[in-house]
């Protein structure tokens, strides 16, 4: 290999001085099995080896400047990502030095057309949503009048995700209205669109019994019973103070109404009529001390470091 | 003001960036795994921060990041995993230990791919590009929430994820080459047909998915096949019965030999048809045989049965006719056939010479670079794929145009889980901030969980 050659070797002289290396930095070099030209023997071939394995990996260059020939140049159009597969083979109708994957570079497990990372296969692609699921949707909301959780229910994709495609569907019909949408910008999105896997319930639907995991589930707890004693769910839940499971799950999927909403939420407003003459309106809320103005003696954010940084409504930077 | 940097994508140093750069690719691509054999837990905490800082924000400042990083890992628990009976895969909780940076704006156009680095992405937003809820936005620390709409201006979107626009001066060397190559291409297929078509058979199929209109073998026999059954329809529409009489009447009056049924040699087997046709009107000494013009010809065709008086006429008429139907039928059988036979079959792997090929092929006239050089809108290029300087179609835009994806961007293409995005009008929707569920992790990372349960180890500091 290249490391041996390249790395620095401590000079064995007399055992009485012995040069400890406290920082040796290895370069990064391809753990592939590659075939890297050697420096030419030009005069004015300063290449490194770094520049000449990048330009073996690329590949050659067509007339208009493209790596024609390298997997990787144009993205996929079929619906089939096609991640890196670290096999040192990238050049389509090279012979091939040697196929085999260093060992650890790529997970057990990992299908390149899913996990974009060789060595995370935790991180995962999503699904795009096809065009005609999406008309769908917005019918079965718009026009069907359905509850945004029930067509989430029924197509297997989150609350969050439905309202945020609902947003963007409004934004899309405007810009189609006002004829923003060019030549150039259609094309992109079709590329984009072509690029990622397609979601085709129920494969790949999401899991929507979620909730995030109570903190008190994050710890251990240890707990003495006799051998006899039942110990299930409900009574795990009592110990760890939390509602039982199955109670949570079917409060879950029954869909919340308008009416549930508005009594829900309670909002204090006190409200005041104008008089004819005033020239000013009051409004008055209910507030804190401390929460509105200076509460006196106490320390001010602002002469430390890392103050807290809010927004105000015109996305200017406020102190807070 | 991000954290300076020098030779961010160094071959040498091998990290990997949050960036779509191809020597970032390379460096992805040639990434070794992490090993902690032989060193002590700090050396091994300290080279897993270092590693995934990189690509974590790496424009901020060390002790800015320690002021965002949140101990308290985001998780979901699954409430039907008990109900599944499988065992439920671990949750990869390290992985969230750069979570509370994706709520950044700066990071969620990057993972939005409205960027193609997060630096970039900063550029954006400073520039004044991007807006959040319609409200342009200029920090790009500004924090994201559930619900959030944020958008980039297409002009700078088709910017970041386009090709690079050549100069001018590129252009016209590209089109030079281009159109040179292109004019040998058509010497040749003029002097050589066939030797040229065998060697477009024989071209490996192009990898480009945007540009190239090469099908798939399938698709080309298909379209071939369609190409011979339009031509068999118009040919059958060609041969008429007038067509067929006038050319039997044609053929007899050039014949030099005294006309018999092989004088009708290219009607095949309907040859002693024609001849009887032919017998006929000469028994009869009908004006026909001295001037038959397609015009006279289709006039005695379509008079009718009863404007003709003549008893005999009538007859002969009618045999005429029957006669000419049934050579008719046989030529469109005939023809038929012929078309049935040259189509190929599925398991065909190439397509079979045409000398039309060339018809169409015409010799691009050279490139007046100086005077392109002076008015670039002067230059003529018209080549079968590209029309227009070398992606200078439009010159007043900063991408290539027509517009095409920036190289590699296929490997860096992921679509995150805590985004909706929509590329048609370059909104996005933060749904919410990643979270971490049995097997799986939205916070987009290239390193394995054991290197960011090292890197959660050093930031947390009272250990795991």
């Amino acid at each position: 290999m290249i490391s041996s050659k390249t790395s620095f070797s401590i000079p064995r002289v007399a055992s009485t001085s012995i040069q400890q290396v406290r920082y040796k930095r290895k370069l990064a070099y391809p753990q592939y099995t590659h075939k890297i030209p050697k420096q030419s023997f030009n005069k004015k071939d300063h290449s490194s080896f770094f520049q000449r394995a990048i330009k073996e990996w690329l590949g050659p260059k067509n007339i208009r400047g493209e790596y024609y020939r390298n997997k990787y140049y144009y993205p996929p159009q079929n619906h089939r990502p096609n991640y890196i597969v670290p096999d040192g083979n990238t050049i389509v109708g090279k012979e091939s030095v040697g196929s085999s994957i260093p060992m650890g570079a790529q997970a057990f497990n990992r299908d390149p057309t899913l996990h974009p990372f060789p060595q995370n296969i935790y991180c995962k692609t999503s699904n795009i949503l096809p065009h005609d699921l999406k008309g769908k949707i917005v019918e079965e909301v718009s026009k069907n009048g359905l509850h945004v959780q029930e067509v989430a229910h029924k197509y297997g994709i989150k609350i969050a995700r439905i309202e945020g495609l609902l947003k963007l569907h409004d934004i899309e019909k405007n810009w189609e209205q006002e004829g923003k949408l060019n030549e150039d910008l259609t094309n992109y999105s079709e590329v984009m669109y072509k690029m990622f896997p397609l979601y085709q319930p129920p494969v790949g639907s999401d899991n929507l019994t979620e909730i995030p995991t109570p903190h008190k589930t994050l710890t251990q707890r240890f707990l003495t019973i006799a051998e006899s004693e039942p110990f299930g769910p409900i009574e795990a839940a009592e110990l760890l103070e939390l509602p039982v499971a199955s109670d949570t799950l079917s409060n879950l999927s029954n869909v919340e109404t308008a009416e549930d909403q508005a009594n829900s939420i309670k909002q204090e407003v006190v409200v005041g009529t104008q008089k004819e003459g005033d020239r000013v309106q009051f409004k008055f809320t209910t507030s804190k001390v401390g929460n509105v103005g200076f509460r006196y003696g106490a320390s001010r954010r602002d002469t430390k470091k890392n103050r807290g940084v809010g927004f105000d409504s015109e996305g200017r930077m406020v102190y807070i | 003001m991000p954290r300076k940097t020098q030779n961010i994508n160094s071959l040498s140093r091998g990290y990997i960036r949050a960036s779509m750069n191809k020597y970032n690719l390379f460096n992805l691509y040639k990434k070794s795994p992490i090993r902690y054999n032989g060193r002590t837990l700090y050396q091994q905490k300290w080279t897993s921060k270092a590693e995934t800082r990189a690509y974590h924000g790496e424009h901020l400042t060390e002790s800015r990041w320690k002021t965002i990083f949140n101990p308290s890992l985001e998780t979901v628990a699954q409430l039907d995993a008990s109900l599944k009976g499988s065992k439920v895969a671990p949750t990869p909780m390290a992985l969230q230990t750069y979570a509370s940076l994706e709520k950044r704006l700066e990071f969620a156009i990057f993972r939005a791919m409205f960027a193609s680095s997060v630096r970039q992405a900063r550029e954006f937003i400073i520039a004044g590009n991007v807006k959040v809820n319609g409200v342009t936005i200029k920090h790009p620390s500004f924090p994201l929430r559930g619900g959030d709409v944020f958008s980039v201006d297409p002009e700078k979107v088709l910017y970041a994820m386009g090709r690079k626009k050549p100069s001018l001066d590129v252009a016209l060397k590209t089109d030079t080459k281009q159109i040179i190559t292109w004019n040998k291409h058509v010497k040749a297929a003029i002097e050589n047909p066939r030797v040229v078509w065998e060697l477009m058979q024989a071209k490996p199929k192009s990898l480009d998915t945007i540009n190239s209109k090469s099908l798939s073998n399938k698709d080309t026999i298909k379209n071939f096949n369609v190409q011979i059954e339009k031509n068999m329809k118009a040919k059958q529409k060609r041969v008429t019965k007038q067509s067929i009489l006038g050319k039997i009447l044609r053929t007899a009056k050039t014949s030099e030999v005294p006309v018999g049924a092989e004088t009708f040699v290219e009607f095949g087997s309907d040859a002693p048809k024609c001849n009887l046709i032919y017998q006929k009107l000469v028994d009869s000494k009908h004006s026909l045989i001295e001037s038959h013009s397609h015009g006279e010809v289709s006039k005695y065709l379509s008079i009718k049965k009863d404007d003709i008086q003549n008893q005999d006429e009538k007859h002969l008429l009618r045999q005429i006719k029957l006669v000419l139907g049934e050579i008719e039928r046989s030529r469109w059988e005939q023809i038929r056939l012929d078309s049935e036979q040259s189509k190929l079959s599925s398991s065909d792997k190439s397509i079979p010479f045409t000398s039309e090929f060339t018809n169409n092929l015409k010799f691009h006239p050279k490139l007046d670079k100086e005077q392109a050089t002076e008015d670039e809108t002067k230059a003529q290029v018209d080549l079968p794929w590209q029309r227009g300087l070398f992606g200078r179609k439009d010159p007043s835009k900063p991408y290539f145009t027509p517009w095409n994806p920036r190289p590699f961007i296929g490997c860096f293409a992921i679509l995150p889980a805590h985004l909706e995005i929509s590329f048609k009008t370059c909104h996005a929707v933060y749904l919410r901030d990643p979270i971490a569920r049995p097997g799986q992790s939205e916070v987009i990372t290239p390193f394995p969980d054991h290197v960011h349960e090292r890197a959660y180890m050093h930031y947390v500091r009272k250990g795991m």
